[in-house]
């Protein structure tokens, strides 16, 4: 709010505005700005903190409460807040909303665990939380919380990669997880991102966001664990190499469609995606294949995370991009170290790809029109 | 938000399925035949579910024995009732072997070992060390209910400290 008024000040002062406008604005953006946002996340972190607490509390099994009353207590908490959440479904105060249904969803998970722990269901982690996002994705879907549906996001990634590292004997656990974690599972969410981000209904739009969010985090992990660990290096079983290929060739399926369908949408979103996929694509079979060189990787990552800033760019966040530019220059200086042993041709090296980063920039400040121009004709 | 007639249904999807798991446990758990079978384990800690302590349930001499490795094919225990009875693997659950047992347990060989998902029970944090160390002496027993479909719950853990 106070940046607001600061903007409109200085429009006010610059006759830009007049006093009326000035006043008839502010007073629009009093009433529909969020309400100290910082109190209400911190809220919503002490809403958190306290479910942890009581997810412990049924953790440290305590035996002075019988079984069918922690059963009792447990159902009727779970009751009240899904009575809770219906009753305000319709309140102005959203954080309220949100706070509730943050709390029935972290405490439908506590709640598994007294199950399992009263009835010894034994089991692993994993499959109470896939049981646990299961039931809750109809809520998901339903809510516009972000914390809500970025928590759901985490524990399905978590919890169908476990199932695949426990269950999968063909595959090594690295395999595994560049094969579904970094490739597969993010083509899966890059395709559901887009027709969910184009749907009407507000609570499906934030599941596409977020979807797209998890998406790009996937792929950029990927990259990093490619560049800098290089694990994939395949000496699996033939038919493990084929079946990992199969994968490949889904995951580049689901990519085509993805860029199809952001195609539709944004052309230029479009674009930088066409790149950005071929490009890991092209890293994935480097390693696959085994023609990777640390030069190679090098490059790759900073195609990868280039693309993923223009990308961030275009969704107008700020904060990534920077994070992914940031990313770029701390991976030059790696590059550097990795390639040349001698201090002076990784000074000199530096100060080269500095000089060539900055001509690049001006020249594309200074013609960002033609250039514009030249890719709309591309498209 | 939340404007449309599937709200609720989502609301009360959870509360519903986490009574019928519930019901389901409570269901088999009583409805089961009892069996007491020896053990001996260690205790490590569950995120959601606290302390619990693992053993090695002893369904008799020959049970795994062929199978030092993962198997993923489907075995059984033969089990008898009575204190003195003895029970007996199964390898690939044939019918033929099952068909004079009171009740049969159906689990798979890992490294040797019989796994049939009753291998854990949940105790409070504040007794988890006294408990593990009972157990680990191996005198030990667990109390299981066992469903027809071969299915089993650990009804009770009983504890010998000789």
């Amino acid at each position: 709010m106070n940046k607001i008024l600061k903007k409109l000040t200085l429009w006010k002062n610059a006759g830009l505005i007049s006093d009326s406008q000035f006043e008839s604005i502010r007073l629009y953006e009093e009433e529909h700005s969020p309400k100290n946002l910082a109190a209400y996340t911190v809220i919503t972190l002490g809403v958190i903190v306290i479910c942890l607490g009581i997810i412990s509390l049924i953790a440290s099994n305590w035996e002075d409460l019988a079984d069918g009353i922690k059963l009792l207590m447990d159902f009727t908490i779970l009751g009240g807040l899904s009575y809770s959440i219906f009753r305000y479904k319709e309140t102005e105060k959203k954080w309220l909303l949100e706070t509730l249904i943050i709390s029935y969803f972290l405490l439908i998970l506590a709640s598994i665990g007294l199950i399992s722990q009263i009835y010894n269901t034994g089991g692993k982690f994993y499959q109470a939380a896939m049981f646990w996002c299961a039931i809750t994705l109809p809520i998901v879907l339903h809510t516009t919380g972000r914390a809500t549906t970025h928590i759901w996001f985490v524990a399905t990634i978590f919890s169908v990669t476990s199932f695949f590292i426990e269950t999968v004997s063909s595959f090594k656990e690295e395999e595994i997880l560049l094969s579904w974690t970094y490739s597969l599972l993010p083509a899966l969410m890059l395709v559901i991102s887009f027709p969910l981000q184009a749907s009407t209904k507000a609570s499906l739009q934030v599941f596409g966001s977020t979807s797209l969010f998890w998406s790009v985090f996937g792929f950029l992990t990927g990259s990093i664990f490619f560049s800098f660990l290089g694990l994939l290096d395949m000496n699996s079983e033939k038919h493990s190499r084929e079946l990992l290929q199969g994968i490949i060739f889904v995951s580049l399926l689901f990519s085509g469609v993805s860029v199809y369908l952001s195609y539709l949408q944004n052309k230029k979103l479009a674009l930088l995606l066409l790149i950005g996929l071929g490009t890991y694509s092209f890293m994935f079979c480097a390693h696959v294949f085994g023609f990777h060189s640390q030069a190679l990787d090098a490059f790759l990552f900073i195609v990868i995370w280039f693309v993923a800033g223009f990308l961030f760019h275009i969704l107008e966040s700020r904060r990534l991009f920077e994070f992914a530019i940031v990313s770029i220059g701390i991976r030059f200086l790696v590059a550097y170290f990795q390639l040349f042993t001698s201090l002076i041709f990784t000074a000199f090296g530096l100060i080269f790809s500095g000089i060539l980063i900055i001509v690049v920039c001006v020249f594309y400040i200074k013609n960002r029109d033609k250039i514009t121009r030249f890719i709309g004709e591309l498209i | 938000m939340n404007q449309n007639k599937f709200f609720l249904p989502s609301l009360i999807l959870p509360i519903a399925a986490l009574v019928l798991l519930t019901l389901f446990k409570a269901y088999s758990l009583q409805s089961g035949l009892r069996f007491i079978l020896p053990i001996s384990g260690y205790d490590p800690v569950n995120p959601i579910s606290g302390h619990y302590v693992t053993y090695r349930v002893d369904y008799g001499n020959n049970t795994c024995q062929d199978d030092s490795f993962k198997n993923d094919q489907e075995s059984c225990i033969c089990l008898k009732l009575g204190e003195a009875a003895t029970h007996y693997y199964v390898p690939n659950c044939q019918k033929t072997l099952l068909k004079d047992c009171d009740a049969f347990l159906k689990g798979k060989c890992n490294y040797g070992r019989f796994e049939a998902g009753v291998e854990e029970y949940f105790i409070p944090e504040e007794k988890a060390a006294s408990i593990d160390k009972t157990v680990r002496k191996g005198k030990s027993k667990i109390k299981i209910s066992v469903t027809k479909d071969g299915k089993a719950i650990v009804e009770d853990l009983i504890l010998v400290d000789e």
